[in-house]
């Protein structure tokens, strides 16, 4: 009792200083705000097409180049929208001829390559459109934390791979080799076939649900395929009414249906019974000193499932879920 | 497709590809300034042998040609009117297509056609005729004899289960042996899933935007079920419950709908959405009727039985999420939701012979409500300190009623499990599960400058749950978290971090029938720690390396029988170099280790033995790629190939002790001394893939790609391994009462070659 009264005493003092910082606006030197501030005047779409025509036919083609949409970059700034102004930018480049100018220094907001500006800067000129909808849980997300750019894993001027199915996971990957890895395994979603995609099941935007799922809870994310086992049920399973991951995984496992162990050995972490002469139905299953091999029916096949209905079962006559 | 098909296919598409005269014409009357991002992909494709898991989620199962076909097409023009399609796999039972149309910032609109097919076995079988119907139906002849020559009588229980054991039993299982050998007929587990779906986007005002969209969904096929049929009444050793593995057909149907009505502001955003799911099932049960012979004397064989298949059920959702900006550097957001999931399918009667009682009630009328909330609020007091907290509540509120139901343990007999032959003793109450789960999550992040920061959180988890059938009402769980981020130089990241926390439960109380010592997994006491850390090196903006290692460790502290402990190790090795702008290669090593410990005794009082095990499992898998990718060789080559190693091992290791027991009243009389186990076999799978392609770029508009595909997989599972004409052959030329599905251990090796032409416009 006393550690929850000190536990309180700690969730209170820091909620306390939450809300205190929450209604300060901190004087924080903006480093957006300064690196627009650097890059001097806007110059118009048609200094940049000087250099950079190719960018620009490409970006026309795809959603932020359209103009008419009044939400877009290319209605308002077109190129500068996103890049900063141009102004300094070309004067640095006019002095320093083909060398590199320094894209930083000059007040350029650049997205790519060695001298790419701060991911926040980066990140603070998308999120100045994209913070509704889908993103609105960006702030504190995985990624945001971890600084992952959007230009991470989105390009602007040409069909972005994660935005097309078929090369989405290529994109994921990039981070997140070992998901790619347990796709590999003996079961799986069709996740390398491409018909199962990351973002079917996670938001890497950041979400109202655990691991950055789409769905507010596991199961619920898993019943959006699977809607057969959302019940409810007469007689419920408990632990799979609750939490579907406590036997699956969800991108590959060595073990069929993507359990998380082999059959038997996961249901006997809950299960033990024992009868009234001190034998059990399951205790019995792995004493394989035991020569009697008619208890093979519980470890083959689909073992413990070759006879229980282990999502639960609607028949009234089925609290063991053998019907 | 026939082969005269096969090869026609073959020959035209060949032709096709080879004599682009037409499309080049088409060309000469567009050129563009840059290359247009509109592809269409055709060409021809040959599978050199049947393997049906390999084409489980393609539809590449068969020898033979298949077409490739894929396209992807988008305008744009000044208006921002624009059309997109893309297409994928459109020859094979894998396709997908979409278009979407519309004037961007104003309306956007699209339609859905995909289908998934899930081609699980064909090496399966079964005696029944008509696998993939709701009433299973042995063939003609399928029977087996009655008991010969006198029959004990069944007073006489020793004298009874003699003559089973060896007069009657030999015979009957001789005669299964040839109806099986003479009847077994393969069938394949096979699903297919094919979704439309639409859906529409209206910016109503400048900030507003309304977006719906709805999907049908079927899922049909034969998959498989547990069928158990329930034992012979005779007390020997064949009173086990007999059963069979069933094919089960599927013929599902989930309709969805989802609407979303969002305000996108500068400072402050929301969205309040429905989420609709109705989920049908076109079959209500699965009868069959016994394959496996009744061994009891006096008792029929071919006993038929029912089970009930996944119930029609539905789940609205009603939800409000909020997002607002304190202020520049604090940030609010907020979830409310009401989730109904309903379920009232008709109740099957208790027993194929409806007169063993009447049912309380005609359908469950089930009904749940979900109600969730969430509370996040993250701030940035100082530049270099971020804090977030949030409050998540989730409740399950089950009004399902309880209500009293007699239980008969399955078709074949009517009793309970004791063997009772009055089911009316043996009722059973349902009890709907309801919980309250609260989790508080706070974290603060302390940069002490650019090279260095450091995160420490703090989670509370504090569950709730409510049914009599409980034996944990309530758990908490206090996890303490930290990471550290480190760049000792502009070309390192180091991060190290850590997690320990621990789970405590209120008082345990044993279910019956269960083991006093045993606690449950999920819900017992548990104290888990976990460290990793990951190094990653970018020398030059080319070259990227990045190594992860992690241990996790559960400690289940007050678990005597179950689950005792797990370990979980991880490593990645990952190497991304960019060696040229137009040569890219990569490689990866990943490496997964499971271990667990479960513990479990069986104390034979007749026997006047008591036995204690443990079954140490150790699943082991490592996966090696590489890959490598060359564009624009010579302006006109690109060039790849992709290979991926995989093997995983699992391995459970027995161990146990004896003790004697007095055969009276089971105190124990000796030490416990370690006894001989028999010990499983390894399950195993390799899987080898290798991908190689080349593009030729024959003119601005026409690329020719050639792509080969070698894979080969085996497994090996003792599970599937080792079944005779579906049973489990026993010593004493006796079975096992139950009936697999006789699948076979996957293995193939296959050669996928393709040719294509892909033409830009």
């Amino acid at each position: 009792m006393r550690s929850s009264q000190h536990i309180y005493k700690y969730l209170f003092t820091f909620l306390l200083l939450l809300l205190q910082s929450a209604t300060i606006t901190a004087a924080e030197p903006n480093s957006l705000e300064a690196l627009i501030e650097a890059g001097g005047k806007y110059v118009g779409t048609q200094a940049c097409r000087q250099c950079h025509e190719s960018q620009h036919s490409q970006i026309i083609r795809e959603s932020h180049g359209q103009a008419s949409d009044a939400r877009t970059p290319f209605a308002k700034n077109s190129c500068e929208s996103c890049h900063g102004p141009g102004e300094k930018h070309i004067i640095l480049f006019a002095a320093a001829g083909d060398k590199d100018p320094a894209t930083i220094e000059s007040g350029l907001i650049s997205y790519a390559g060695a001298k790419a500006s701060p991911v926040e800067a980066q990140n603070t000129v998308c999120m100045e459109c994209h913070q509704g909808g889908s993103m609105m849980q960006w702030h504190d997300s995985l990624h945001e934390i971890e600084e992952v750019p959007c230009t991470g894993c989105h390009t602007m001027h040409k069909p972005s791979k994660v935005m097309d199915r078929e090369t989405e996971a290529e994109v994921c990957y990039t981070c997140h080799n070992d998901i790619r890895a347990q796709t590999y395994q003996k079961s799986t979603h069709a996740i390398r076939e491409g018909k199962v995609v990351c973002s079917d099941c996670h938001n890497s935007h950041g979400s109202n649900g655990p691991a950055m799922l789409e769905q507010l809870s596991l199961n619920d994310n898993c019943y959006e395929c699977h809607a057969e086992k959302r019940g409810p049920y007469l007689w419920e399973h408990y632990p799979v009414t609750e939490d579907c991951s406590l036997c699956h995984r969800s991108h590959g496992s060595m073990h069929n249906f993507l359990l998380k162990k082999q059959g038997t050995q996961l249901c006997q972490q809950c299960h033990a019974q024992i009868g009234p002469d001190g034998t059990g139905h399951i205790r019995t299953f792995y004493d394989a000193w035991d020569k009697d091999p008619k208890r093979g029916r519980s470890f083959l096949g689909r073992n413990c499932a070759n006879c229980h209905k282990v999502h639960g079962s609607n028949h009234p006559s089925g609290p063991n879920l053998l019907r | 497709m026939s082969k005269k098909n096969t090869k026609t296919l073959l020959a035209t598409l060949i032709s096709m590809i080879l004599t682009p005269g037409a499309i080049q014409a088409a060309e000469a009357t567009g050129v563009q300034a840059e290359p247009s991002v509109n592809e269409v992909e055709i060409g021809v494709g040959y599978i050199e042998n049947d393997a049906y898991r390999f084409g489980r989620y393609n539809g590449m199962t068969d020898e033979g040609a298949y077409i490739i076909g894929n396209i992807k097409a988008q305008s744009y023009d000044e208006n921002a009117d624009f059309w997109k399609l893309r297409g994928t796999n459109l020859g094979l039972d894998s396709r997908y297509l979409r278009f979407d149309a519309g004037t961007q910032g104003s309306q956007q609109f699209f339609i859905e056609y995909d289908k998934t097919p899930d081609y699980e076995n064909d090496t399966a079988t079964t005696p029944f005729i008509n696998p993939g119907s709701t009433n299973l139906l042995l063939p003609e002849g399928y029977d087996f004899s009655s008991a010969p020559g006198t029959i004990p009588d069944p007073s006489d229980e020793k004298k009874l289960a003699a003559y089973v054991t060896k007069t009657y039993a030999p015979i009957l299982n001789e005669e299964l042996d040839a109806l099986l050998d003479a009847h077994l007929l393969p069938f394949d587990q096979k699903t297919e899933r094919e979704r439309v779906g639409i859906g529409a986007k209206l910016h109503l005002k400048s900030r507003w935007q309304f977006s719906g969209s709805m999907s049908h969904e079927t899922l049909q096929g034969t998959d498989w079920i547990g069928g158990a049929m329930g034992p012979s009444t005779v007390d020997n050793i064949f009173k086990w419950t007999n059963g069979a593995l069933l094919p089960e057909p599927i013929d599902y149907e989930t309709d969805k709908l989802d609407a979303a009505l969002t305000y996108h502001g500068k400072e402050t955003q929301f969205e309040v959405a429905y989420k609709g799911s109705l989920f049908y099932n076109n079959n209500t049960s699965l009868s069959w009727t016994d394959p496996v012979p009744n061994y009891d004397p006096y008792g029929e064989h071919l006993r038929s039985g029912r089970i009930s298949l996944e119930p029609d059920n539905q789940m609205h959702q009603l939800s409000a999420v909020l997002g607002h900006m304190l202020s520049p550097t604090s940030r609010l957001t907020a979830l409310g939701s009401v989730s109904m999931l309903t379920q009232d399918q008709k109740f099957l009667p208790y027993s194929v012979d409806e007169t063993v009682d009447s049912l309380p009630q005609d359908s469950l009328d089930g009904e749940v409500f979900l109600y969730r909330g969430q509370l996040k609020l993250t701030t940035r007091p100082m530049r270099k300190l971020r804090l977030s907290a949030q409050y998540n509540y989730d409740e399950r509120d089950n009004k399902t009623s309880s209500n009293s139901y007699t239980y008969t343990l399955a078709d074949g007999v009517l009793g309970d499990a004791t063997g009772e032959a009055d089911p009316s003793i043996n009722p059973r109450i349902n009890d709907p599960l309801s919980y309250q789960k609260q989790k508080v999550d706070l974290t603060a992040n302390y940069r002490f400058n650019s090279k260095m920061s450091l995160r420490g959180g703090y989670q509370y988890n504090h569950d709730k749950r409510d049914h009599d059938d409980d034996q944990v009402k309530t758990t908490r769980e206090h996890k303490v978290s930290a990471k550290f981020k480190v760049k000792p130089v502009s070309q390192l990241n180091l991060d190290l971090y850590g997690e320990t926390g621990k789970r405590k439960g209120s008082t345990y109380y044993t279910r019956a029938h269960e083991h006093p010592d045993l606690r449950v997994a999920y819900l017992a006491d548990l104290d888990r720690d976990k460290v990793g850390a990951s190094i990653n090196y970018m020398p030059t903006h080319r070259l990227n390396l990045g190594l992860t290692a992690e241990y996790l460790k559960d400690d289940y502290t007050d678990s005597e029988i179950g689950l005792t402990e797990s370990k979980q190790r991880s490593g990645l090795v990952n190497l991304n170099y960019q060696i040229t702008d137009s040569i890219n290669a990569h490689t990866f090593y990943n490496y997964e280790e499971f271990e667990s410990n479960n513990a479990n005794e069986n104390r034979e009082v007749e026997k006047g033995t008591y036995d204690r095990w443990e079954a140490d499992l150790k699943d082991r898998s490592s996966s090696f790629g590489l890959g490598f990718s060359i564009d624009g060789l010579a302006n006109k080559w690109d060039a790849g190939v992709d290979w991926v190693y995989t093997r995983s091992v699992g391995n459970i290791e027995m161990t146990g002790t004896q003790a004697p027991i007095d055969k009276i009243t089971g105190v124990l009389l000796g030490d416990f001394v370690p006894v001989e186990t028999q010990q499983f076999s390894d399950v195993k799978t390799d899987l080898n893939s290798v991908e190689l392609w080349t593009r030729y770029q024959y003119s601005d508009s026409i690329a020719y790609k050639l792509s080969y595909w070698y894979e080969h997989y085996s497994t090996q599972d003792w599970a599937v391994d080792g079944t005779v004409n579906n049973y489990l052959p026993l010593e004493n030329n006796t079975i096992d009462q139950y009936l697999f599905l006789g699948e076979d251990a996957l293995d193939y090796t296959q050669h996928v070659v393709g040719l294509s032409v892909n033409v830009r416009f």
